[in-house]
């Protein structure tokens, strides 16, 4: 039985490993995934938010309890980000919604250099977040 | 005696039928992932177990470990491991419903692309067919190789 389960895990692997080069609909490993505004008000364990907007829109009208963590201002506000974050728990970034690419370029910095793995970028930024039921 | 030749002959039936109902199940749901990957691994994501790598891996190979161990249920050759593949996957996917439950996300459950049931409902499910993989295994003959 072990060997036609290797043969069937096998045989997966090809047409896995042609979508992984070929799909047109491919996820790409190096981008953060997106989460719903709805799903994020149906998490019940703590999880932090960051802003990636820059600081004047984060201080108008940031969510509250967020970071605020801008790219330009990213030496002086990850340490702020650090004492606030306790390993494990969830980070969503957000930044003025749309397409803006600010919180997926956080997002990854934040993967990269401080190793968090359960990252996600809020889909339609802060405005997707204050309408979503 | 009649009594006995008569489990048997129903077992006959139903084993069949089971088996059929459970690899077309498993075609069709990994067909339904295998078109949208990308939304499949969005899917896994939301249970929040993975990191994003690994997401992609599974998002990326698991709907074709569906196929073929669907279509593995059609050949006698491999009929035992995809049995057991399908049991193992559904183990897995129990196990991370029970998980989202659990932790009360307000999530799908991906099961077919595209979102999906909600989770306690695809939990319900996947009980049932793991018993019904349960009883195919105890039901069916030994190959002889």
């Amino acid at each position: 039985m072990l060997r036609q389960v290797a043969l069937l895990m096998f045989l997966a692997a090809w047409p896995a490993l042609a979508a992984a080069f070929l799909h047109p609909s491919r996820p790409d490993p190096a981008r953060v995934p997106t989460v719903e505004a709805s799903t994020v008000r149906a998490w019940k364990t703590p999880f932090l938010w960051v802003d990636a907007r820059p600081r004047g829109e984060f201080l108008r009208n940031g969510i509250p309890g967020a970071i605020s963590l801008p790219e330009d201002d990213w030496e002086r506000s990850i340490d702020a980000f650090l004492d606030a974050w306790d390993a494990g728990t969830p980070v969503v970034v957000y930044c003025g919604g749309g397409d803006c690419g600010t919180s997926e370029s956080v997002a990854r910095r934040l993967r990269k250099e401080a190793g968090i793995t359960q990252i996600y970028v809020l889909k339609g930024g802060v405005g997707s977040w204050r309408k979503a039921p | 005696m009649a009594k006995s030749s008569l489990k048997t002959s129903a077992l006959t039936r139903i084993v069949p039928c089971l088996r059929v109902g459970l690899a077309v199940l498993f075609i069709i749901s990994g067909a339904s992932k295998a078109w949208d990957p990308a939304a499949f691994a969005g899917d896994i994501a939301n249970y929040r177990l993975t990191p994003w790598l690994v997401t992609v891996a599974a998002a990326l190979y698991l709907p074709w470990l569906e196929i073929f161990a669907g279509i593995g249920f059609f050949s006698r050759r491999t009929r035992e491991g995809s049995l057991f593949i399908i049991s193992a996957l559904l183990v897995v996917f129990c196990g991370a419903l029970a998980s989202a439950w659990w932790r009360d996300l307000n999530i799908h459950c991906g099961c077919f692309g595209g979102g999906g049931s909600g989770v306690q409902f695809a939990l319900v499910r996947n009980v049932l067919l793991l018993m019904a993989c349960a009883f195919i295994a105890r039901t069916q003959p030994p190959r002889a190789d």
